[in-house]
């Protein structure tokens, strides 16, 4: 700062323009406006997903100061991230390098720090190095994610070197909110369990700087409300469409994935939920649409049934089409620590589930088994 | 209550329309617009109002009493009272709690476990821009540059104007008050310009500064490890024009809100990022706080009267004291001692240059392009201390200088600035170009051309769904 006349002194109504030419000089302007904003819209050098939701905002931030007494087994301070394109974890870019995770909030980890990620774990874990990136939607069943992954796979500088798929809980999160589990009058599709309601059905439930309390709720409803082990035969029939269709539209992702050389990693969802003890993890906490006491939920024993049903398929379409199946299922099946709910990881469980898939794309590093 | 939201959409078109149907009547015009500036005020918090009220009071009175004595000792008392009460207000409401813990953290180091007594109140929105301009007028009073206003609404009106109150320009009272007292009339041209005006200010702020904000925020918050230089550089340039959209934004916005009053306010940038050099730099960032720490601190601490050792003093203290403004913590000490220092090496090399000779004239562009774009890249470097909520992520950003490495992730990144930062770089070549509000001639066909733009570039974008507060409000 130097001794100089003081600017608030000058004329307030004086003409500092030269007012040659003012209309070439605007005229300018504008030609050069239009051509900047030309130039830097057309042809990005990276794709983006925007257009697919407002949850894949280029990089959106959220921090979440998480009770360790809700949610244990996860960091403090959990810092979730998306980067350029909407993704957690890397750009992808068409590289061969590039590791595409596809599913839905078990896949982004959302309450996992930015460091202790599925995707993160897997980098971490592999011996030769690539680039994770997630593509994750709470909520989304495989229906919903096919036009994301329909874009990844049809686009060139997309198209990753392996995309690693793991489905089967908004699958089963579907199916509880649609099927009529209230022992009320008949399903009413366009009543609050009825597919007219399924998009509020999972907002809400993450909130910016939340600390995982919404997981209270749906354990108590669990702990006290009613609950139903056995399917009515109505229900077995809807279930089995609902595996059908997923057969049917996994095999038709990993026939497409192949086609355009891109290897798939199938991977079974784990569940906090021990086949052989009968016991479920502490912090079970499906969620599902009724209010307390509103509903009857499926047992721990019955969701169970349900994942391994969607599981089921996975590896006959892995076993059908020559995928690389890593079933972390059965290797997650006795690890309680490894889930802070009924399926979503803590630091450990998406530690022990990244070093199982790396070592699955460390295995082959074909475009498809 | 932000310019950029519904409230103020609402808010702004009572209070002109008020105004206007009132302006042939002083007394109660004036009235208006201070009702609705401490109405504009006390939607942040009604509470904090009386710190703006007693403020305004405390610098009416001292200024009144000082217009009435020529009393030497009476009028350094009076000046006295008012740099108490303002700093005091200042010290009490921003920087009690850090001088407290930061004494407590001394003691701490030489065994003394003291726990540090702290208030731990809010901010109050806007109190460094208010107390500064109510000080600053009654010591141009005391120096005998203007003379104390008698009408206490007017005085008030002054201070609280609503399109500059929560974060500037800092008016000084010689612009601002013959304004209110003796308003333009009502002219159409004025309105326009103030609509235009406005207009580009909105685009700074929805399209550079909030599109750029996340990118800036995840550098920020990133952990050991997680950074290569090019992160830093890309978020540090991010970081440039996300201040600036926001700042400049919001002057513009101000100006824009003043014009349609038939006020016409202080520029507070002139294209800051096409400085060449950081004296430069500082006529062209925050012109008003720049010329009032000049005018209330560094030439009364002496300024360049002195030995050299005294001016390099003086200017030290004036710009530390200045990064302290912005914020009570370190950061923002560290900054202002960052330009203070730059600004004494460029001083040592402008004199050491004036006695080698000058370089020929054909070198005058290319020394100048140069000179911009280390001056740009310098003051990134500070943005960075200014940025970092402690001292230890300022210095992981600047660890991370030190690791190489370019990809994807750093070339998307490099895109999303560029799709969003060269408005910036248009809007600073126009206010270099045309300082002074845009008026007339080429500059009005120049300011419609970018309001245009700017607002259907903003409607584009999708840009209002974000309404993240000035990052300005919270000094």
């Amino acid at each position: 700062m130097t001794d100089r006349s003081s600017t608030s002194s000058s004329d307030p109504s004086s003409d500092p323009s030269s007012g040659r030419g003012p209309l070439l000089t605007a005229l300018g302007l504008a030609v050069a406006l239009l051509a900047l904003d030309r130039a830097t819209q057309l042809d990005p050098p990276f794709e983006e997903f925007e257009e697919f939701g407002e949850d894949l905002q280029p990089f959106a931030r959220t921090t979440y100061h998480i009770d360790p007494a809700v949610v244990p087994g996860v960091s403090g301070v959990a810092r979730f991230f998306r980067n350029a394109q909407g993704l957690r974890g890397r750009i992808v870019s068409g590289a061969a390098d590039d590791v595409l995770l596809v599913g839905g909030s078990t896949v982004a980890c959302t309450l996992l720090d930015e460091a202790d990620a599925l995707g993160a774990a897997i980098e971490h874990a592999v011996v030769q190095p690539r680039r994770l990136a997630a593509l994750g939607r709470g909520g989304y069943p495989l229906g919903r994610l096919l036009p994301l992954i329909d874009k990844v796979l049809s686009t060139p500088t997309l198209r990753p070197g392996a995309i690693v798929v793991m489905l089967g809980a908004n699958e089963v999160e579907l199916l509880m909110n649609h099927l009529p589990w209230t022992d009320g009058p008949a399903w009413d599709p366009d009543g609050p369990y009825g597919p007219a309601s399924w998009a509020t059905t999972f907002a809400g439930w993450y909130r910016a700087n939340g600390d995982g309390r919404f997981l209270v709720r749906p354990r108590q409803a669990y702990a006290t409300g009613p609950k139903r082990d056995q399917l009515t035969p109505p229900q077995r029939q809807v279930v089995e469409t609902a595996t059908a269709e997923f057969t049917a539209q996994l095999t038709a992702v990993v026939r497409t994935a192949v086609d355009r050389g891109t290897r798939v990693v199938l991977v079974t969802q784990p569940i906090a939920f021990d086949a052989t003890t009968g016991a479920a993890s502490p912090g079970w906490a499906p969620f599902f649409h009724a209010e307390p006491g509103q509903g009857v939920l499926p047992t721990p024993r019955l969701m169970h049934e349900l994942v391994e049903r969607f599981n089921a398929a996975t590896r006959a379409v892995a076993a059908s089409e020559g995928a690389t199946l890593v079933d972390l299922a059965h290797t997650l099946s006795s690890c309680g620590p490894c889930f802070y709910d009924q399926w979503h990881f803590t630091v450990l469980g998406a530690s022990r589930g990244g070093a199982a898939i790396a070592g699955a794309l460390d295995d082959d590093d074909g475009p498809a088994r | 209550m932000l310019f950029h939201t519904i409230e103020f959409a609402i808010f702004l078109p009572i209070v002109w329309l008020a105004y206007w149907a009132t302006f042939r009547s002083p007394r109660v015009r004036t009235c208006i617009l201070l009702l609705a500036s401490w109405t504009f005020y006390a939607a942040w918090d009604v509470r904090f109002l009386s710190l703006l009220v007693g403020s305004t009071a405390l610098d009416y009175f001292c200024g009144v009493a000082l217009g009435s004595t020529d009393d030497p000792v009476r009028r350094r008392r009076l000046a006295a009272l008012s740099v108490a009460g303002n700093l005091g207000l200042l010290g009490t409401f921003k920087y009690y709690d850090f001088f407290a813990s930061s004494f407590a953290a001394m003691l701490a180091r030489v065994g003394l476990d003291v726990a540090p007594w702290t208030l731990e109140v809010l901010l109050p929105v806007g109190i460094s821009f208010y107390t500064f301009q109510t000080l600053g007028t009654t010591l141009d009073v005391y120096r005998r540059r203007v003379q104390p206003e008698p009408d206490p609404i007017l005085y008030a009106a002054y201070v609280a104007f609503f399109p500059q109150l929560v974060a500037g320009p800092i008016e000084r009272a010689e612009r601002l008050l013959p304004q209110l007292r003796s308003p333009r009339p009502f002219a159409w041209r004025d309105q326009l310009d103030g609509l235009l005006i406005f207009a580009v200010g909105l685009a700074q702020k929805v399209v550079i500064a909030d599109r750029l904000a996340p990118l800036v925020d995840q550098t920020f918050a990133a952990r050991p490890g997680e950074l290569v230089a090019a992160d830093v550089l890309i978020g540090s340039w991010a970081f440039a024009f996300q201040i600036f959209g926001d700042f400049s934004g919001y002057t513009d916005m101000a100006i824009g809100s003043a014009m349609l009053f038939g006020v016409r306010l202080t520029d507070n940038f002139r294209g800051p990022y096409l400085a060449a050099n950081p004296q430069e730099f500082w006529r062209r960032w925050h012109v008003s706080l720049s010329s009032w720490l000049r005018d209330h601190l560094y030439v009364p601490l002496g300024g360049g009267r002195g030995s050299k050792w005294l001016t390099a003093r003086n200017l030290l203290l004036t710009m530390v004291l200045g990064g302290l403004w912005h914020g009570a913590a370190w950061t923002f000490v560290l900054w202002g001692a960052a330009h203070g220092l730059w600004l004494l090496l460029h001083r040592a090399l402008v004199g050491v240059l004036a006695r080698v000779g000058g370089m020929g004239a054909a070198w005058r562009w290319p020394l100048r392009i140069l000179g911009v774009a280390v001056t740009f890249q310098l003051v990134c470097f500070t943005w960075i201390l200014f940025r970092a909520e402690d001292l230890a992520a300022a210095s992981l950003q600047f660890g991370a200088l030190g690791n190489p490495g370019f990809g994807p992730d750093q070339w998307a990144k490099l895109q999303w600035l560029f799709r969003f930062a060269w408005l910036g770089v248009v809007i600073q070549g126009v206010q270099y170009r045309w300082p002074e509000q845009l008026r007339g001639g080429a500059a009005r066909g120049v300011l419609v051309v970018l309001a245009v733009y700017a607002i259907s570039r903003s409607l584009a974008d999708g840009a209002f769904a974000d309404d993240r507060p000035f990052i300005y409000f919270q000094f």
